[in-house]
């Protein structure tokens, strides 16, 4: 489809405008629960800067793991639940490079992305291809199955004991900086950048290089592309390093907040797939976007010491609404089913 | 397929999946044996009687008998053996009736509606907390809670069948995860902890859970202990269970259900209510697992927010599909297996164990089993859904029809009977295509012995 550059009409600014107003109906949504339990709890729930700010930083995190499983949905049409344990065992990887190995961390951070990108590789050919046309329950188990062996190796060899990681970034003056008049910790800002730049370069990956172009064209018609003379086999296999690439570097900036062990990433990963539900499953902005929103529900319901104990269902009926309402998520677009 | 290029070479396709059938089979046999060893000793007694008593019946009675004999058996097996268990035997016996409800109820929305459902801890959950809280708080009657709870579970299916209508599957498969994690920590909210009690958990041990009845205190020997009991009640529930499931995947609704299933536009044309059939099935199965969740809470004799968390759902989705989509014994397979599995996990083999390269591991493999259960756990299902993709229950109707069971054993019905017997079968299984033989059209080979 081409469009002429430049000529801004109203069917666009529509469209944006929708777009803008679907990304912050959660932000609506979560208004009106709250508003509805001030009034039944004579409630002490507010929309606070700092819980804004704090909540973004957090988000990023989920975010980019959001933005994994997005990668691995378009690719394969696989919901990998395995993700999170996957970039667990290669934070793992960076730990012991780090304190074993005596590595600088952002040599570790690399060494690790070399480490995660073999193993989701290596992961897809083995486990993956054999049940490539498989249903969706039979693709959930799969993952699931996954999670548990990759979750009791990493227990078995690290052993469940918290484990320490400091982000160089972390190390640098005040712990915390100042925002929009909010204080975030330096650990949260250092996440939401290397997000950033981790998106920037999946950005730039998929729309400005040739092997992205083929990555795009196998995931969205494997047959066509296949008679185009693209690998799709290899493509396919790319893609799952990429994501497991991505949700490496969620699980490395996702350490030094949270501490590391073997449990550390399960937590995020249901903030993730509620992220990535949330934002649709087929649309990486709406991942990170999601992400976002997952963070910034949780902050200020946490805020709420009515609401703190039970900020995780909340965050969850919130996710449950947005889904009766738009069944696809923000962004996601429809899914067309062949018969 | 990239798999076949290498593997063509040494093997046609044929000759792998015998093998595969011939290493499943030699696995489960060692798991058998595993699960065998482990037993109280009566129930090991009572096991190699049934199973002397099911050669004998097959290898003497006639064959129309086998149904009527094979119930009988079974009846009298489960009668007698708890008689004779310790109590920590007859708790675990229950533990697995429990399980085996929750199992059929997930296994009926998964295998009969094709609707996915990540969140059945929950329904568990609303029905244990009613059960919890009407007869501790309110003295109803353990069985009239039970029943209140299990509707109000049913309500919520409903609740969840709604957007089931619009969601496609990912969607469904997290928004069910969701209400998983939504739900049951809301029984450690501070704001209801006067009816959940918080993260202590409600205790039931009052005399309105079910007591044994007077008749069986006075028994000639001995009174009925209450371990006993309980495994009889949640035996019986089964029972009930099972059949009902049965019956209903006969009935009009069962079949529209799986119409609806195998092709959303074909059922659309036969004028079939898409919506209203998912609902249906949602309700239905929430309803069966409310009634788990009831007895989880019997069994237990406790209500804790902890019990009911996304392990939970996570666990009863892995035993259907373990034991067999769409099919009650399939259901019963899976939630005997991975029960047994959870609460033995010791007495796995090792790597160590491993012939040849076993014993060349350094030594801390030894403890492998306890450590990393996970990796079992986990193997096992990535190996079945590769392997034997319909699970075992699936896998074992797939022998039945194959030839290789004739080989093995001889024509159905041995010689003379056979012409009369087929007849009754054939005209039975009416409607089942046999040239496909998936783990759907199943159940029904399942009584036929």
């Amino acid at each position: 489809m081409v469009r002429a550059r430049g000529s801004l009409n109203a069917d666009q600014v529509l469209r944006w405008l929708t777009q803008a107003l679907l990304i912050v109906s959660p932000l609506i949504v979560l208004y009106l629960v709250l508003a509805a339990m001030k009034w039944i709890f004579n409630g002490d729930v507010t929309f606070d800067r700092q819980y804004i700010v704090q909540g973004i930083g957090q988000g990023s995190v989920y975010g980019a793991l959001a933005l994994a499983l997005v990668l691995i949905y378009r690719s394969t049409d696989v919901i990998n639940f395995a993700q999170g344990e996957m970039a667990m065992f290669c934070t793992f990887i960076s730990w012991a490079l780090i304190t074993q190995a005596h590595w600088g961390w952002y040599a570790a951070l690399i060494g690790t992305l070399v480490f995660s990108a073999l193993f989701g590789a290596i992961i897809q050919r083995v486990v993956i291809t054999p049940i490539e046309n498989a249903p969706l329950l039979t693709i959930v188990i799969v993952t699931l199955g996954l999670f548990q062996v990759v979750n009791s190796f990493a227990i078995f060899i690290w052993q469940a004991q918290p484990k320490s990681i400091v982000a160089p970034y972390a190390k640098v003056g005040a712990k915390s900086v100042s925002v929009f008049g909010a204080s975030v910790g330096r650990t949260y800002v250092g996440a939401l950048a290397i997000t950033l730049i981790v998106m920037g370069l999946v950005y730039v990956f998929f729309n400005y290089t040739k092997l992205g172009l083929a990555s795009r064209a196998s995931a969205q018609n494997p047959v066509a592309s296949r008679l185009c003379g693209v690998p799709v086999g290899i493509m396919l296999t790319i893609g799952w390093a990429l994501a497991a690439m991505v949700g490496a570097t969620a699980g490395v900036v996702a350490a030094p907040i949270s501490g590391l062990d073997p449990t550390f990433m399960q937590g995020l990963l249901l903030y993730a797939f509620a992220a990535a539900v949330l934002g649709g499953l087929d649309s990486p902005v709406g991942a990170v976007l999601g992400g976002f929103l997952i963070g910034i529900i949780q902050n200020v319901v946490g805020g709420s010491a009515l609401l703190k104990d039970i900020k995780d269902p909340v965050a969850f009926i919130v996710i449950l609404i947005v889904l009766m309402v738009r069944p696809t998520g923000l962004l996601g677009s429809k899914t067309v089913k062949k018969v | 397929m990239p798999t076949s290029g290498i593997a063509g070479l040494i093997m046609s396709r044929r000759g792998r999946s015998t093998l595969i059938g011939v290493i499943a089979g030699l696995v489960g046999l060692l798991f058998v044996y595993l699960f065998f060893k482990q037993q109280p000793r009566p129930l090991q007694t009572g096991m190699v009687l049934g199973l002397i008593y099911f050669v004998a019946v097959i290898l003497v009675a006639p064959r129309r008998y086998f149904r009527l004999l094979a119930l009988l058996g079974t009846a009298v097996f489960f009668l007698v053996v708890p008689m004779f268990m310790p109590k920590f035997g007859n708790d675990i016996l229950t533990d697995y009736g429990v399980y085996i409800l929750a199992a059929i109820s997930l296994n009926m929305l998964i295998g009969m509606t094709g609707e996915i459902s990540l969140g059945h801890g929950a329904l568990l959950a609303i029905a244990a907390y009613t059960v919890g809280i009407m007869v501790s708080q309110h003295q109803v009657s353990f069985y009239e809670s039970a029943l209140v709870g299990a509707l109000l579970a049913a309500a919520v299916g409903f609740l969840l069948g709604v957007p089931a209508v619009r969601l496609a599957g990912p969607y469904l498969a997290i928004a069910t995860l969701a209400l998983a994690l939504a739900l049951p920590p809301l029984g450690k909210w501070s704001k209801i902890d006067k009816w959940t009690l918080g993260s202590q958990g409600i205790q039931l041990r009052t005399k309105l859970m079910p007591q044994v009845p007077g008749p069986l205190q006075h028994l000639p020997h001995r009174a009925l202990s209450s371990d006993e009991f309980r495994f009889f009640l949640t035996a019986v529930m089964v029972v009930l269970v099972g059949v009902l499931v049965w019956n209903f995947r006969r009935s009009r609704t069962g079949r529209a259900l799986i119409a609806v299933r195998d092709s959303e536009p074909a059922a659309q044309v036969v004028g079939l209510n898409l919506a209203q059939h998912k609902v249906i099935g949602f309700m239905f199965s929430a309803f069966i697992a409310g009634i788990s969740g009831a007895f989880l809470a019997y069994q237990l004799s406790s209500v804790h927010p902890d019990t009911f968390g996304l392990n939970l759902s996570i666990v009863i989705l892995a035993m259907i599909v373990i034991g067999g989509l769409d099919s009650i014994l399939g259901s019963i397979i899976g939630a005997v297996a991975l029960r047994w599995l959870t609460l033995n996990t010791s007495t796995l083999p090792a790597p160590t164990d491993v012939p040849l390269f076993g014993s060349h591991l350094p030594a801390q493999f030894k403890t492998f089993p306890t450590y990393a259960a996970g990796v079992y756990f986990g193997l096992a299902l990535i190996l079945i859904m590769i392997f034997l993709p319909a699970g075992i229950a699936g896998a074992y109707y797939r022998f039945m029809r194959s030839p290789y069971r004739e080989r093995l054993f001889g024509r159905r019905g041995r010689a003379a009977p056979a012409a009369v017997d087929e007849l009754p079968a054939a005209g039975d299984s009416g409607g089942a295509a046999p040239a496909t033989p998936t783990a759907r059209d199943v159940p029904r080979e399942a009584t036929r012995g």
